[in-house]
């Protein structure tokens, strides 16, 4: 069940949607840096996170949604069940 | 047009809610057990909300025409209580019976914990022994990819789960293909911030197809949305779609994935006729 719409047709209808995420990032990233103790945020994880998170917008591709999800996501061991200890976290 | 919303928790909703749902064009609803925003205290309680669920909320949904089902277990949120999770699991075969009730769920991992494997374990086990059909919830944010991975694991283990009779909720972008590629059913959550806006939906569909996948609001006490499944429509519309192509998603696959259930009965709605005790003007004090 793909797109029966085109490219043109597609990005027309998200154009200002895509605009107006921008400008939510930009302006919440402001005020973060605008506040006293700015300079604490680079080191959190989060905000690392969410630089990796804007890479993966900048780059190119047709799965970058996934792979921000894969981003924020807690890593899974293949095989954790069939360990000594069923139901360990993996 | 006609649409089913396969996962709302009404309890938590007002029957005004019931009838704007009705208006906009749903005619069924199933509703999963869940946590109650407590921890409940005792089975009692628990014996109490099912009844309420198998009772009273068909009786309420009747009144604006909309057919209700509903699905048993004990939230993985309470599971930790290992010893009240079985006392509730042993319990659950006296509401077995009761019209409407098409199987365990919403059964499955929160925080991804070896108490929440052990109970989701032995809700499998209580829903291969009484051959239901089973409803599954995966986890929120940073631990539905690993719990979602955790949940296809488990069920794996078992020969005897069919992946036909299993329905893996709130799948996202990167667990919707964990869900399908196994063969089990899946749905989107259509949820403000922590899962599905109506646009991702229908990106997911256009990326992974419309069989065995189905669309909720999952709107319960907290922020949420009743007639998101609408919102969804009109996405889908927006692209193009034709009516035939969204039909299938809203209300031919749900209605296909109940059938499974031996109590699953569904009157059209170009045959339903409205209860003879059908009113609003019921006073809830």
């Amino acid at each position: 069940m793909e797109s029966i719409q085109s490219a043109t047709e597609v990005f027309d209808q998200v154009y200002l949607d895509l605009r107006a995420g921008l400008l939510v990032l930009a302006a919440s990233l402001d005020r973060v840096d605008r506040c006293e103790g700015s300079e604490r945020i680079g080191e959190d994880l989060r905000r690392e996170r969410i630089d990796q998170g804007l890479a993966i917008l900048a780059a190119a591709g047709v799965n970058r949604a996934e792979q921000i999800q894969v981003l924020f996501s807690d890593p899974y061991t293949p095989g954790w069940n069939t360990s000594a200890s069923p139901g360990d976290d993996a | 047009m006609y649409f089913f919303d396969p996962h709302v928790h009404m309890i938590s909703r007002v029957t005004d809610d019931y009838e704007r749902m009705a208006r906009m064009g749903c005619v069924g609803i199933s509703e999963p057990a869940f946590w109650a925003g407590f921890d409940r205290g005792s089975v009692d309680g628990f014996r109490d909300y099912f009844r309420q669920l198998t009772e009273f909320e068909p009786t309420r949904a009747g009144w604006s025409g909309v057919q209700h089902y509903s699905w048993l277990c004990i939230n993985a949120k309470e599971a930790e209580n290992v010893e009240l999770s079985r006392e509730v699991i042993a319990m659950i075969p006296e509401f077995l019976d009761k019209p409407g009730v098409l199987g365990i769920g919403e059964i499955g991992l929160n925080k991804n914990t070896p108490n929440e494997c052990t109970i989701f374990r032995e809700h499998v086990e209580l829903a291969m022994r009484t051959n239901e059909l089973i409803l599954i919830h995966t986890p929120h944010l940073d631990d539905k990819y690993k719990g979602t991975r955790m949940i296809v694991d488990m069920l794996l283990e078992d020969d005897r789960v069919d992946p036909g009779r299993v329905l893996i909720d709130h799948v996202e972008e990167h667990t919707v293909g964990l869900a399908r590629e196994e063969g089990f059913w899946c749905a989107m959550t259509l949820y403000p911030v922590t899962k599905c806006t109506p646009s991702r939906a229908a990106d997911i569909i256009e990326m992974y197809g419309d069989d065995r996948i189905m669309v909720n609001s999952a709107g319960d006490w907290g922020p949420s949305n009743p007639t998101a499944v609408p919102d969804f429509i009109m996405e889908l519309r927006r692209r193009g779609r034709a009516e035939s192509q969204i039909k299938k998603i809203v209300y031919d696959n749900p209605i296909e994935f109940f059938s499974g259930s031996e109590r699953f009965e569904f009157t059209p709605p170009d045959v339903f006729r409205f209860p003879e005790n059908a009113s609003a003007g019921v006073d809830a004090e």
